[in-house]
């Protein structure tokens, strides 16, 4: 393995050496930095051409001025890098800091939302496969797919952002809203729990009956005005949480398990009640540590209530805990909203930038604040990803599901759902996980459409802008951090294979 | 705030008591964190609010966002590296000087500042009086070192090996300030005054017409805070004004290092620290968030009228997204790209943005080159004859602004003082519409075969250029020449220009609202007119600069302008065709805001920016 890494690093080292000199070349030639002073008639304009000529080492023919260039980025192995000035006389170095550090804002969160979101629905449309749900699923993610990214930006900008915050103003929920919504949610209700035709319609209409009378209530009760979970939905959630946890990794047949995550979900409950006041004064070094707590204090209560079950007990119990943690995180979020939305005059939906400038506020308002601008972007990033994650993960779930050792798993005897949490899923998401690995290189490259147009400056931002004028070296910074991350991701992903299947590590 | 503790009873089974320490401990640290970062931010914040009541008094307590298109990131502008656009964008009310160049291009005395006085006629003698009260934002006074520390940048006097002009600068000089020109005051006589002296006398060894904008202006050089270059270079302002005086290189040196690469900002470090980058004007800057936005708040020291609105924030925004935030309500103040879309999509705001549309200062224009293709006089005129400007200014420039108008004058734009008179006698009025008779007899009469080849030259890509000559060309065919569109890469047009290899030049100007500036591009090659490459040539053009150029009084120069502008156009030398349109929207509440034609952009009066 240490051979195959070793020379796996050189020869990637080596490639990319190549390529940097093809695109310093490409880039020298796709035109003039000067362009923009041609036509000025200002004084300064032959200072400026001759500062810019020397700054840039224009005078120089291309490969010579390419082992210069080299030459500064060499000195990066003594921590001393010297990636050339764009062409206003700023460092490279410090530009790329600051777009690296906002596209992995942006782009990060966004693709552990698409990997989450993708993998579960993957999953879903794979157990219920050749079904409503799937058939529309499949439908969804090829059209968001092949959707363009400036165009669906646009749209969300103007509905849900600018018209969206308008309409917060005075929030009624208009009737063919909800009749809208209504028939939505009992299509999926009927999509999703699926059976005869009698239980079809049961379904459908029941949901459509539960979305109704949400929308109803939010509408009659002013929710919107004054945002909150409640204490209702707060008990129903940690309770359905707790169930859910447990019917997911243990079934109900040993009762233990349930009773673990009950207890946890109660102690959620209770604590939800009585630590307000904690979660007033809290910033984010308090809510990691309350996180840390919830998990140490859940995984006890499944280590002493679990008894033969312990081991999933114990992580039953800690995502119970996570998800009425994240409920009451979420409630505490909703209630800073009203103080929120006075500040920023009712912008709650940002269309542009990574924050307010200059916001100030606590620890629940600037996290809304943050959250408001990533809202959108995120959802462009998502839609267009979501697509590959959940085809990859149904097909690669279905492949699994037909293969011999789960028939075996099935003729045993053991329950549907230890069939398909433990002997499926974890050997369906080994190919998943390959994609997540080099998804997260490209990640580093930023989402250009997506920066320009929600403002962000970005790695995308970055190179775009230095290609259009053409500034050769940010677009070599750019294509140098993008080239690293893309090589060293790779080579994660062959590390990965073998850790994650067996099979490849002894071959 | 709404969830109250409901008994502290239950707590015992779910946390023990350690956890609720730990939470507690680091409840209690971070809590004293976000305080002290809140207070430190909302403490600065309303100190510049009550100290700005208390001396100005007129400022709102309101904030006015405008949507930049480049991020900030120098402080000096003066240095070849930092004039820009963007950072004069930024500066044009946190440096003020003694003129501006208005948003109609007229210069302007700024008599908050100080005062500019010319004193004899001959030599040209300029006196320069500072307001009694003029202090940077630190409460240090503006006087005689910040006139001399950017004298002897903008002078090039002082050279890098480290000896001194002092019989004026030769073609060996290389200036120890790495100043963007030194156009005007290198032909100044080295100013004397004595530190802490309100007053400074600079005297001219030839006229020079733009003398009312040659220094602390924000058309060229700004005041920089000479205390503090002095305090980096390890001396005082005393110091300073002693090592002008004497030339001393040993105390220059490290001034100008700092004054040529200490005011660059990088975004790794964001803003430096406030006592390198004060101000001498309404607002200073308060904040600066890389790529995002940079905040100026009002100076607190400021002894003219205070701002209107206290705080203004630029966020940088790409043009093609600054309308939705605009209609968001993120931004109050927008310049995005005249183009048809963006006017349709503030359009369709209605009343609630107030948009405003207008010529700029660059103007689009085709050069006649008289050495080639376009020598024969007849043939200069059936082209001038068939080139279609108004359909041209019709088709393709009023989507973008309604009111455009063809441009007649190569000397001044719409908006400046002049221009009327200029646009009235230059004599491009004749050719507004296409006159094919008058072009096929000019052509018949110079003797060109049919099917005359005119390659027209212009930088790609460009929609708009292409679209120009495909106009030109329907046009003039014709007639019977074969215009050859020939657009070619930047640095392939700057080279093909500069030797002369065109017969046509389709290319734009950028005007910078001096007049000294104007005999470049016009005068003869060995008068002056190095941007000449057309071979024009005419001994009344040539005594018409020399006269504008050396002129101490600005009433003569328009009549000597006209008498340029009849030459191109009796000549057939050059057409004008436009000036680039402009757009400016602004949100409804926000009132003064005003298009400016200039390169300073629509901030250049931002202290006049209210919310109603």
């Amino acid at each position: 393995m240490a051979t195959f890494i070793l020379r796996r690093l050189v020869v990637s080292f080596f490639v990319l050496l190549a390529a940097t000199f093809v695109v310093y070349v490409l880039v020298a030639n796709a035109g003039d930095p000067r362009t923009a002073l041609l036509e000025s008639t200002d004084p300064s304009r032959d200072a400026k051409i001759a500062a810019l000529t020397e700054n840039l080492d224009l005078d120089t023919p291309v490969v010579p001025r390419y082992f210069g260039w080299l030459g500064g980025v060499a000195q990066c192995f003594v921590g001393q890098c010297d990636l050339g000035t764009n062409i206003n006389g700023a460092p490279v170095t410090g530009l790329l800091s600051v777009a690296l550090g906002s596209t992995l804002r942006l782009v990060l969160f966004a693709t552990v939302m698409a990997i989450l979101f993708g993998v579960i629905v993957g999953i879903v449309t794979a157990l219920r496969q050749y079904s409503g749900l799937d058939y529309s699923t499949t439908f969804l993610a090829f059209l968001f797919f092949s959707l363009p990214a400036f165009w669906i930006a646009v749209l969300l900008k103007q509905f849900l952002a600018i018209k969206f915050n308008s309409w917060l103003s005075d929030p009624v929920i208009p009737l063919w809203l909800t009749i809208v919504l209504a028939a939505l949610g009992g299509l999926l209700a009927m999509a999703l729990i699926g059976g005869d035709r009698r239980q079809r319609m049961i379904s459908l209409v029941g949901g459509a009956a539960v979305v109704a009378a949400v929308c109803v209530y939010l509408d009659v009760s002013k929710w919107f005005a004054q945002p909150g979970i409640g204490p209702v939905v707060m008990i129903v959630g940690s309770l359905a949480a707790a169930v859910g946890a447990t019917a997911l990794l243990s079934g109900f047949r040993y009762r233990r398990v349930l009773i673990a995550t009950l207890i946890t979900a109660v102690v959620g409950i209770i604590c939800s009640f009585s630590l307000g006041w904690l979660l007033d004064i809290s910033t984010a070094g308090t809510i990691i540590i309350l996180a840390i707590v919830t998990l140490a204090v859940s995984g006890a209560i499944g280590a002493l209530v679990g008894g033969v079950l312990r081991s999933q007990a114990v992580k039953a119990c800690m995502i119970t805990g996570f998800l009425s943690g994240a409920l009451i995180f979420a409630d505490r979020l909703l209630q800073a909203v009203t103080g929120y939305s006075d500040k920023v005059r009712g912008i709650l939906i940002a269309t542009i930038g990574s924050n307010t400038p200059n916001f100030s506020g606590d620890f629940w308002e600037t996290t809304l604040d943050q959250l408001g601008h990533l809202l959108l972007p995120s959802i462009v990033i998502v839609l267009i990803s979501f697509a590959t994650y959940t085809r990859y993960t149904r097909s690669s779930m279905l492949e699994t599901m037909n293969q011999d050792y789960v028939r075996t798993a099935r003729a045993k005897g053991l329950t549907e759902r230890t069939v398909v949490v433990r002997h499926a899923f974890r050997n369906a998401m080994i190919p998943v996980t390959t994609l997540m690995a080099i998804d997260f290189g490209a990640v580093i490259g930023g989402a250009v459409i997506t920066e320009t147009v929600f403002g962000w400056q970005g790695m995308g931002r970055l190179f775009t802008d230095a290609l259009r004028i053409p500034d050769p070296n940010p677009v070599m910074g750019f294509f140098l951090v993008t080239g690293t991350a893309v090589v060293v991701f790779n080579m994660i992903v062959d590390i990965l294979y073998g850790v994650l299947d067996p099979r490849i590590r002894t071959a | 705030m709404k969830r109250t503790s409901r008994g502290a009873g239950p707590i015992a089974l779910a946390l023990s008591t350690a956890a609720l320490v730990v939470v507690a401990g680091c409840t209690t640290s971070g809590g004293g964190d976000t305080t002290t970062t809140s207070s430190s931010t909302s403490g600065s914040a309303s100190g510049t609010t009550s100290d700005s009541s208390g001396s100005g008094g007129g400022s709102a307590d309101t904030t006015i966002t405008y949507a930049a298109e480049q991020d900030f990131y120098a402080y000096n502008t003066f240095t070849v590296d930092g004039n820009a656009t963007a950072n004069q964008t930024v500066l044009n009310q946190v440096l003020r000087g003694f003129s501006y160049v208005d948003n109609e291009g007229a210069v302007q005395m700024d008599t908050e500042f100080g005062t500019i006085e010319k004193t004899s006629d001959d030599p040209l003698t300029v006196q320069y009086t500072f307001a009694d009260d003029a202090r940077w934002s630190d409460g240090e006074p503006i006087g005689c070192a910040d006139f001399l520390l950017t004298w002897a940048a903008g002078s090039g006097y002082y050279n890098k090996d480290g000896s001194a002009n002092t019989g004026g600068r030769t073609a060996e000089s290389e200036n120890l300030f790495d100043s963007a020109s030194t156009t005007g005051l290198d032909q100044t006589e080295k100013p004397t005054c004595a530190d802490g002296d309100k007053t400074v006398t600079l005297t001219y060894k030839v006229p020079y017409v733009d003398w009312n904008v040659a220094i602390g202006t924000s058309a060229g050089g700004s005041f920089m805070p000479a205390h503090v270059a002095a305090e980096q270079a390890g001396t005082d302002t005393a110091g300073l004004v002693a090592a002008f005086e004497s030339d001393d290189a040993a105390v220059l040196t490290p001034v100008a290092e700092f004054w040529n690469t200490g005011w660059s900002l990088n975004p790794d470090q964001g803003l430096p620290d406030a006592s390198l980058i004060p101000s001498s004007g309404p607002f200073l800057i308060s904040a600066w968030d890389p790529g995002q936005s940079i905040t100026l708040t009002a100076n607190p020291e400021w002894w003219g009228t205070p701002p209107a609105s206290n705080t203004v924030v630029m966020r940088f925004i790409d043009q093609s997204q600054q309308v939705s935030a605009l209609q968001s309500g993120e931004v109050d103040v927008i310049e995005p790209q005249a183009n048809p879309d963006s006017l349709a999509a503030l359009d369709a705001l209605g009343a609630a943005v107030d948009v405003q549309t207008g010529p700029l200062f660059t103007y689009e224009h085709l050069d006649l080159n008289v050495n080639t293709g376009m020598a024969n006089e007849q043939l200069r005129e059936a082209f001038f004859n068939c080139v279609p400007r108004q359909q041209i200014v019709d088709n393709l420039i009023k989507p973008s602004q309604p009111d455009a108008e063809v441009l007649q004058s190569l000397m001044l734009q719409p908006t400046q003082p002049g221009y009327d008179e200029l646009a009235a006698g230059a004599g491009f009025e004749n050719y507004n519409e296409v006159d094919l008779d008058a072009a096929r007899a000019a052509f018949a009469a110079s003797g060109a075969a049919q099917g005359t080849t005119v390659r027209i030259i212009h930088i790609d890509p460009n929609p708009r250029r292409t679209n120009q000559v495909a106009l030109i060309k329907a046009s003039c065919d014709q007639v019977g020449f074969n215009i050859q569109d020939t657009p070619l890469a930047s640095d392939a047009f700057g080279a093909a220009r500069a030797s002369g290899d065109y017969d046509v030049a389709l290319f734009a100007w950028a005007g910078s609202g001096l007049y000294g500036s104007i005999s470049a591009q016009y005068a003869s090659a060995g008068a002056g007119g190095e941007q000449n490459t057309a071979g024009w040539s005419d001994p009344a053009v040539d005594a018409a600069f020399a006269a504008v150029n050396s002129s101490t009084d600005t009433s003569g120069v328009v009549d000597q302008l006209l008498i340029v502008d009849k030459a191109l156009a009796d000549n057939f030398w050059s057409i004008p065709l436009f000036a680039f349109p402009g757009l400016v929207a602004s949100n409804a509440d926000v009132s003064g805001v005003q298009l400016n034609a200039g390169q300073t952009q629509a901030t250049w009066n931002m202290q006049e920016w209210a919310r109603n």
